[in-house]
């Protein structure tokens, strides 16, 4: 899949001062094109969607249809800051401005680029790899379809020093999908479990990712 | 834990039809750890290792000559008597976003020697950058319970071994040096300086010198070889370089973000830009009070090289 990459540097050339959004790339690639194309399609035909809504349908289709594994797109190119910026600032603007369009004037630069886990793209995408259940959309989106902006941030913009516990996170979101915890607990809980986790391997805890789960459920009221 | 032997770990890539040794251009071991052990199954067809489309087996022997040393009453018990234990190989990537655990080897008190080959498989295009791992012991089932030993299951009694890194890429430089062919009329040097989180990224790819190979006194900043001294003598000019640099980081921790608490509570994250200031201003007593005082400290570190 070939993806260009741009660096942090690039970026704050390109962006400016925020009022206007970067031109659209002279040297975008097939691939890029095609992922372009596929994100306007979707967007234009779920027009009615908004915010959560927006974020939950689209993390879908990134995951499982437009960057899917299937299709070539890996899990190095998934945490290569520099892909996404590419696809944010160069590839898409004018898509990521539908979801975060500019206040009073200015855009904000986080959610293109200059936070790396808030670009919009791929907060999505990693939010829904790490809801992911068996590879199965429609179970995924169950856990998804429950979440809210505030889950997307307290899954994906937390992943500790050492990166994600992948089936620890998916085991949360699953709880979130059954209706066993809301995204208020799930904050607390993973409060508590970054704490734990400084003396226990959630994976080697009794009952394993399950059992530990469980446990922080039992300790946060 | 005395009776413990860690042989040195290998890094392989096996494709199906070979199976050949990672190069050491693209791999390098972290300052605490030791020498890579590289295979070469495969003269024929030597080349780099790809993270883009190779895989890649992290291996490591380890020799528990005398588990019952694990086990209270012994000076050196981590466990109670009945506890079984497990070891396993586990890893970390903040760049690869992820993090994990090799498959575990158990073994309890009324073993002899347990000697077990942890190992831990990577796919194709699962990593990038650089990651971290580290034996690990746990308790897999708790015994008697006795007073200052832990039972519950699945918790980290302690690392075997240092943990070690393994760059996949990047230039293995001991110094955030690097050279770039950027035209005669562009400056001598550049710096960038594009961290998000001083506490968290990393400094190596976050915190570059930039030298102008087509600058007219870019040999002046070249290494001079010397066999005494490895990698060669560092020139004057590339000394002064390194310090303005230096200084213009602390500068801008100290300026700009709202982590120089953080920072200098040593509160930053192993390898990040804030945990290199921090070491530098505990280690090298870094005077921060004045930006003179921190220049003329930074100097003294940098003439040492």
């Amino acid at each position: 899949m070939n993806i260009k990459r741009l660096g942090r540097h690039e970026c704050e050339e390109l962006w400016g001062d925020g009022t206007t959004l970067p031109p659209l790339a002279t040297d975008i690639t097939a691939e890029e094109s095609s992922i372009r194309e596929a994100c306007v399609n979707f967007l234009s035909s779920n027009i009615g969607l908004a915010e959560y809504s927006m974020d939950a349908s689209f993390a879908l289709e990134l995951y499982f249809g437009i960057l899917s594994f299937k299709d070539g797109f890996t899990l190095r190119m998934a945490a290569d800051n520099s892909l996404w910026r590419r696809l944010a600032v160069q590839v898409m603007p004018d898509l990521v401005e539908k979801r975060w369009p500019a206040k009073s004037g200015i855009h904000s630069k986080d959610h293109f680029w200059a936070k790396t886990q808030r670009n919009w793209l791929k907060s999505l995408w990693w939010y829904a790899h790490l809801s992911c259940q068996g590879n199965d959309r429609a179970l995924t989106e169950a856990c998804i379809l429950k979440g809210s902006t505030d889950s997307i941030q307290h899954i994906v913009e937390r992943p500790g020093p050492g990166g994600f516990r992948v089936e620890l996170c998916r085991e949360f979101m699953k709880r979130i999908g059954n209706g066993s915890i809301n995204v208020a607990k799930l904050k607390k809980l993973l409060k508590l479990n970054t704490s734990r986790v400084c003396l226990v391997e959630p994976e080697l805890y009794a009952g394993g990712i399950i059992g530990y789960v469980d446990s922080l459920i039992q300790s946060v009221p | 834990m005395s009776k413990v032997k860690v042989a040195p770990y290998r890094v392989t890539s096996q494709t199906p039809n070979s199976d050949y040794g990672v190069t050491v251009s693209q791999v390098r071991c972290s300052s605490m750890g030791r020498p890579l052990e590289l295979k070469q199954h495969d003269p024929i067809i030597p080349r780099d290792f790809n993270p883009e489309n190779d895989p890649l087996r992290i291996e490591m022997d380890i020799s528990i000559n005398e588990p019952s040393n694990l086990y209270y009453p012994s000076e050196d018990a981590v466990a109670t008597k009945g506890s079984r234990l497990g070891i396993a190989l586990f890893w970390e990537s903040r760049d690869s976003g992820r993090r994990g655990i090799g498959p575990c080897h158990y073994f309890d008190d009324g073993d002899q020697v347990r000697n077990v080959s942890l190992g831990i498989d990577f796919g194709v295009g699962e990593l990038r950058e650089e990651f971290d791992f580290a034996p690990k012991l746990f308790l897999e089932s708790p015994g008697v319970i006795e007073s200052g030993f832990t039972n519950i299951k699945g918790a980290i009694l302690g690392n075997i071994d240092k943990k070690q890194s393994v760059v996949l890429d990047g230039n293995g430089s001991k110094y955030p040096i690097h050279e770039a062919s950027e035209g005669p009329d562009a400056p001598l040097w550049r710096v960038q300086m594009d961290w998000d989180d001083p506490l968290a990224d990393s400094f190596f790819r976050h915190f570059k010198i930039i030298l102008n190979t087509d600058h007219h006194d870019y040999n002046s900043l070249k290494r001079i070889e010397n066999p005494q001294q490895g990698e060669g003598v560092v020139p004057v000019a590339l000394k002064e370089i390194l310090a303005s640099t230096l200084f213009g980081m602390m500068v801008k921790l100290k300026d700009s973000t709202d982590d120089w608490s953080a920072i200098m509570e040593g509160k930053s994250e192993p390898k990040s830009v804030g945990q290199l200031a921090w070491v530098y201003k505990e280690h090298e007593s870094w005077n921060l009070a004045s930006p003179s005082e921190l220049l003329q400290d930074i100097r003294k570190t940098v003439e040492s090289i």
